[in-house]
C-alpha cells in the first residue's frame, strides 16, 4: 500500500504557484529519495503532506493528497495528521528546552505520564539517532548548546519519539560529518522496515545509497520518477540527465 | 503504535474559544468607551448644537440660564500644544541626528537610557517642577504678576514630549538605506551636508509622524497644563495670556459637576471632542505609516 | 569653500548641543530635586502619617506611598490577564481572523486615549453609575484602563519576536497551539513581557489625572479597602504644592517618586537587554 498518495495537487504562495499539477505516491516501509535544485519546491512539497505549509502567510493548495488513505486536507484536527507524519527540518534548530525535555516534547503532550516509560521513550531515541553516548551525562543541560549536528540528530530523535507513521527529513544530514552520516542513513534503513522515509537531499551518493526510489523535481514538477538505480543509470528526460551531470543547480 | 494522538481535550477547546471572545471584547472597548462618552453627553448634543458648543466662548455651566462653550478651551489646548510642538521640534530632531550619525558610540550608549527615564518621569513631576522653577523665574525676571501662562506649559509640555519625538525620529533615520549614506559621502561632500541634503529629506515623513504622535500626547497631557496655564476660562489672546485647555478643565471641575447636570454632561462632551480629536490623529499615523511603507518598497 | 565649511560647523554644532541638552535636562531635573528635596527625607518621611497645621507640613508620606501601592496592584488585576488575553490572541491565533487588524488599530489608538479621558471614563462608569464613589477601585479601573493597550501592545511584539520556527517544529509534533504557547513561546516571551507590565506599572504609580478625578483624597489612612478613597504619591505632591501646604515636603515627595520610577525603568531596561541576549542564543 502506498503511504503517501498526490494526484493534481498544487500549491501557492500568494499568487505564485510553488507546486504545479504534482501526482506521486510514497510507498510505505521503503525510502524515497527527493532531489532538485534549490528553490524547486521540495521543501514546500513536504510542508504540504504534514499540513505545517499551512502556517505560513497565504498558503493554498488544491488537488487530492492521501496519507494511508485519509483526506489529509479534509481531516479538521490538524494535530493528528502532524503527529502521523513527522518531519525534520532543514534548519537546526533545538526547542529551548534540556535535551531531555526535547525528546519527551511531544510524548508529555500526548499523555505519557509513567517515568519509566519516559525514561525508555528518551534513552530508546537518543539511542537510535546515535546521540545517546554523547548527551547521557547531560540530558538536562540546555539543547541550545549542542553542535549542529548534534541538534539535527535531536531533531530526529524528537520526532521519533512521537512514533510517525511517515518520516519527512529534509536535508537532515547537510550538517552532519560523514560517520554521524553514516550512522543517520542505517537508522533511516533500518526505520523504513517499517514506515513511509521521504529524503529531500542535494547529495546524489546518499540519494542512491539509500533511496529505493528517487523523484527529480524542477520548478514545482515532478519531471521523473522511478526505481533510484534505473533512474541513475539512464534517466528519460533531457533535464533530469542535465541535471545528473550537474548541468542544472 | 504506543503512542496514540491525544485529540484537543474540550476544556482546550473551550480555553480557545474563550480566549478569542474574550480578546475581541477587550479590543472593542475603545468604541465601548467612545459609545459611554456619547451617551454621557447625549443631553448636550441635542439640547445644544453641536456648532455653538464647540464656537461658543461663554463657559458657565452652573448659571441660571447655563452657558456652554468650550471655543476658549479648545484654542488654549491647540497653542499649548501647538506651541510645544515649535519648540520641541528642532531640539528633538537635532537631538536624533545626533544619536544616528554623530554621537560617538559610548555617548549614545547613555542618551538612549536617559530618554527611557525622561518618558518614565511621571506628569505631576514637570509640572510641579515648572510651576516651582519656571514660573516663579519669570515672575522675578519679568516682573510679572503671575508666571502661568500658555507658553509656561508649552515649554514644559515640550520637554515632556522631547524623548518621544528623538527616539521615533531617530528611528526613522536609521531606517534610511546605508547605500544612500555611503552614495553621498562617496561624492566627496561633509558628514553634515549629506544629513542635510540626504538624510533629512528621505527621513522627512517619518519624522512627520513622530511629530504627529507627540501631538497627540500634548493634546492630551493634564497635569502640567493644569498646574501652568493659569486655568483663566477666557479666550486666550496670545501665546503669553493664561487659558484653560480641555483636560484641565475636566480634572479641576469633574469633582464639582453634579451628575445628571448639564455641567456634567458639558464636561463628557468635552472630554468626547478631545477624544474624538486625539483618535483621529491616531488614525492619520496608522495611514502615514501605511504610506510610508509603501514608498520605502517602492525604492 | 569657506562658507560650507562654516555652515557645517553651526550645524554639526547645533546637533550637539541639542543631542546634551537631553542629558543636561535629566541630569538638572535630578540633581535639583536632590537639592531640595533630600534633606527631608529619612526614615521617619518614608514611614509617618502626614501632620502638622495644615496637614502634610510635618510627618511623612506612609499612607501615600501605600496607597499608591493599591492602586497599581488594581490598575494591574485589571489590565494583566486582559492585556495578555488579547496579546496571545493577536500574536498566535489573529492571523487567521479578518478582525485582528481592526483590534490592532484599535489596541493602537486605545494607547493614545489622555490619562484624564480614561478617568472620565472610570469616574462615570464606576464612581456614579456602579455606584462606588471615590474609590480605591475606581481608581484602580481607571488606570487599569490606562494601561491595557500598554501591556497588551506590549506583549503582542513580545511575543511576536519569538523565532516562528520554534513554533513550526512544536506545531509539527503533533501537539496544540496552546501546549506549545505555554511550554516554549511563553518562557521565550517572558522578559519581554515582564518589562511591559513593569512600564506598565511605572506608568500607573506616577499617574495623577485619573485617580484624581477617582479615587485619590487629601488625606486618607490608606487602608487597602477597595471602596474608601486613598491617597497617592503623585496626587499628594501635587496637592502639597497647590494648596501650598509645604514646599519642602513636595520636593521631597517628588524625588521620591522620581526614584521609584527610576528603579523601575532601570528594571524594564535591564529586562529588555536580558530578552535580547536570549533571542541571540
Ligand atoms: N513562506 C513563503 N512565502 C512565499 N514564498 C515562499 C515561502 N517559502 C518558500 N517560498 C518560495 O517557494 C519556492 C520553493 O521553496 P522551497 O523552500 O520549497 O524550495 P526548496 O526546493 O526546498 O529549496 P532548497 O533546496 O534551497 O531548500 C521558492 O521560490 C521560495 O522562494
Ligand atoms: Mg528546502
Amino acid at each position: 500500500m502506498n503511504a503517501v498518495e498526490m494526484s493534481n495537487f498544487s500549491a501557492w504562495y500568494g499568487r505564485k504557484a510553488i507546486l504545479d499539477n504534482i501526482s506521486i505516491s510514497f510507498v510505505n516501509r521503503s525510502i524515497t529519495a527527493i532531489v532538485g535544485p534549490s528553490g524547486c519546491g521540495k521543501t514546500t512539497l513536504l510542508r504540504s503532506i504534514n499540513r505545517t505549509a499551512e502556517m505560513e502567510y497565504a498558503f493554498s493548495c488544491r488537488g487530492d493528497l492521501q496519507v494511508f488513505g485519509k483526506q489529509v486536507y479534509q481531516i479538521k484536527e490538524v494535530d493528528t495528521v502532524r503527529k502521523q507524519v513527522g518531519m525534520v527540518y532543514q534548519i537546526p534548530l533545538a526547542l529551548p528546552l534540556s535535551i531531555r525535555e526535547n525528546v519527551l516534547f511531544g510524548p508529555r503532550y500526548h499523555g505519557i505520564r509513567e517515568q519509566s516509560r519516559l525514561d525508555y521513550i528518551v534513552e530508546d531515541c537518543l539511542r537510535k539517532v546515535a546521540l545517546w553516548d554523547e548527551v547521557k551525562d547531560r540530558q538536562c543541560d540546555a539543547a541550545g548548546r549542542l553542535s549542529g549536528g548534534q541538534k539535527q540528530r535531536l531533531a530526529m530523535a524528537r520526532v521519533l519519539a512521537v512514533e510517525p507513521q511517515v518520516l519527512l527529513l529534509d536535508e537532515p544530514c547537510s550538517s552532519l560529518d560523514p560517520a554521524s552520516t553514516g550512522l543517520i542513513e542505517e537508522l533511516l534503513t533500518s526505520l523504513a522496515e517499517d514506515l513511509c522515509v521521504v529524503i529531500v537531499t542535494h547529495n546524489l551518493f546518499q540519494a542512491r545509497r539509500i533511496a529505493r526510489q528517487t523523484l527529480f523535481m524542477l520548478d514545482g514538477s515532478v519531471i521523473e520518477t522511478g526505481p533510484t538505480d534505473a533512474l541513475f543509470s539512464n534517466p528519460l528526460d533531457e533535464r533530469t540527465r542535465a541535471f545528473f551531470s550537474g548541468l542544472i543547480g | 503504535m504506543f503512542i496514540k494522538t491525544r485529540d484537543k481535550s474540550i476544556a482546550e477547546k473551550l480555553i480557545v474559544a474563550a480566549l478569542t471572545t474574550s480578546a475581541i471584547i477587550f479590543g472593542f472597548m475603545l468604541i465601548a468607551i467612545l459609545l459611554f462618552m456619547l451617551q454621557e453627553s447625549w443631553a448636550v448634543w441635542s439640547e445644544i448644537s453641536v456648532w455653538s458648543f464647540l464656537s461658543g466662548t461663554d463657559w458657565r455651566p452652573v448659571a441660571a440660564v447655563p452657558q456652554l462653550g468650550i471655543a476658549a478651551m479648545i484654542a488654549s489646548t491647540l497653542w499649548v500644544a501647538g506651541g510645544s510642538l515649535l519648540i520641541a521640534a528642532p531640539l528633538g530632531f537635532g537631538s536624533a541626528v545626533f544619536l544616528a550619525e554623530f554621537a560617538p558610540f559610548w555617548l549614545a550608549a547613555v542618551l538612549r537610557p536617559v530618554l527611557n527615564i525622561l518618558t518614565g518621569i511621571p506628569s505631576v513631576v514637570y509640572g510641579f517642577l515648572g510651576a516651582a522653577v519656571l514660573v516663579r523665574y519669570f515672575e522675578s525676571s519679568f516682573d510679572l504678576a503671575t508666571g502661568e501662562s500658555l507658553f509656561a506649559a508649552s515649554l514644559v509640555l515640550a520637554i515632556m514630549i522631547l524623548p518621544y519625538i528623538i527616539s521615533n525620529s531617530e528611528s526613522s533615520l536609521r531606517s534610511v538605506p546605508l547605500e544612500y549614506r555611503h552614495a553621498g559621502l562617496a561624492l566627496g561632500v561633509s558628514r553634515p551636508y549629506m544629513v542635510w541634503r540626504i538624510l533629512l529629506p528621505l527621513a522627512g515623513k517619518g519624522m512627520l509622524g513622530a511629530l504627529v504622535l507627540a501631538l497627540g500626547r500634548a493634546l492630551g497631557e493634564t497635569m502640567a497644563v493644569l498646574m501652568l496655564a493659569g486655568n483663566i476660562l477666557l479666550f486666550p489672546s496670545s501665546w503669553f495670556s493664561q487659558g484653560e485647555p480641555l483636560p484641565a478643565l475636566i480634572a479641576l471641575e469633574l469633582g464639582s459637576a453634579t451628575p445628571g447636570t448639564l455641567h456634567y454632561q458639558g464636561l463628557f462632551a468635552a472630554g468626547f471632542v478631545l477624544l474624538l480629536i486625539v483618535i483621529a490623529i491616531n488614525i492619520l499615523i496608522h495611514a502615514l505609516q501605511h504610506k510610508l511603507k509603501n514608498e520605502v518598497s517602492r525604492f | 569653500m569657506n562658507r560650507r565649511r562654516l555652515v557645517d560647523y553651526v550645524q554639526l554644532g547645533f546637533y550637539w548641543l541639542s543631542g546634551l541638552s537631553v542629558l543636561l535636562v535629566l541630569l538638572a531635573i535630578i540633581a535639583y530635586l536632590v537639592w531640595r528635596g533630600g534633606p527631608q527625607i529619612n526614615l521617619e518621611f518614608l514611614l509617618e502619617r502626614p501632620r502638622g497645621t495644615p496637614l502634610g507640613s510635618a510627618g511623612g508620606i506612609f499612607p501615600a506611598i501605600k496607597g499608591t501601592l493599591w492602586l497599581v496592584f488594581w490598575a494591574l488585576f485589571f489590565s494583566v490577564p486582559s492585556g495578555l488575553v488579547t496579546a496571545v490572541f493577536l500574536s498566535e491565533y489573529g492571523s487567521r481572523w479578518r478582525i485582528a487588524g481592526l483590534l490592532n488599530l484599535m489596541i493602537q489608538s486605545m494607547a493614545g486615549i489622555p490619562s484624564i479621558i480614561t478617568g472620565l471614563f472610570a469616574y462615570a462608569l464606576g464612581v456614579v453609575q456602579l455606584g462606588w464613589g471615590i474609590s480605591l477601585l475606581a481608581g484602580g479601573l481607571a488606570l487599569g484602563i490606562m494601561i491595557f493597550p500598554v501591556i497588551a501592545v506590549s506583549t503582542r511584539d513580545a511575543l511576536q519576536a519569538v523565532d516562528n520556527n520554534y513554533r513550526l517544529l512544536a506545531c509539527s509534533l503533533g501537539v496544540s497551539e496552546l501546549y506549545a504557547l505555554r511550554r516554549i513561546i511563553l518562557p521565550r516571551a517572558m522578559p519581554g513581557i515582564l518589562a511591559g507590565i513593569l512600564l506598565a506599572t511605572g506608568y500607573a504609580a506616577g499617574a495623577t489625572a485619573p485617580i484624581m478625578v477617582t479615587a485619590a483624597a487629601i488625606i486618607s489612612s490608606s487602608s487597602g479597602a477597595i471602596f474608601e478613597p486613598v491617597m497617592a504619591l503623585p496626587y499628594h505632591l501635587y496637592i502639597l504644592f497647590n494648596e501650598h501646604i509645604s514646599m519642602d515636603n513636595a520636593y521631597a515627595t517628588a524625588l521620591i517618586l522620581v526614584v521609584i520610577l527610576l528603579i523601575i525603568n532601570m528594571m524594564v531596561l535591564w529586562l529588555r537587554s536580558w530578552q535580547e541576549r536570549i533571542k541571540q542564543k
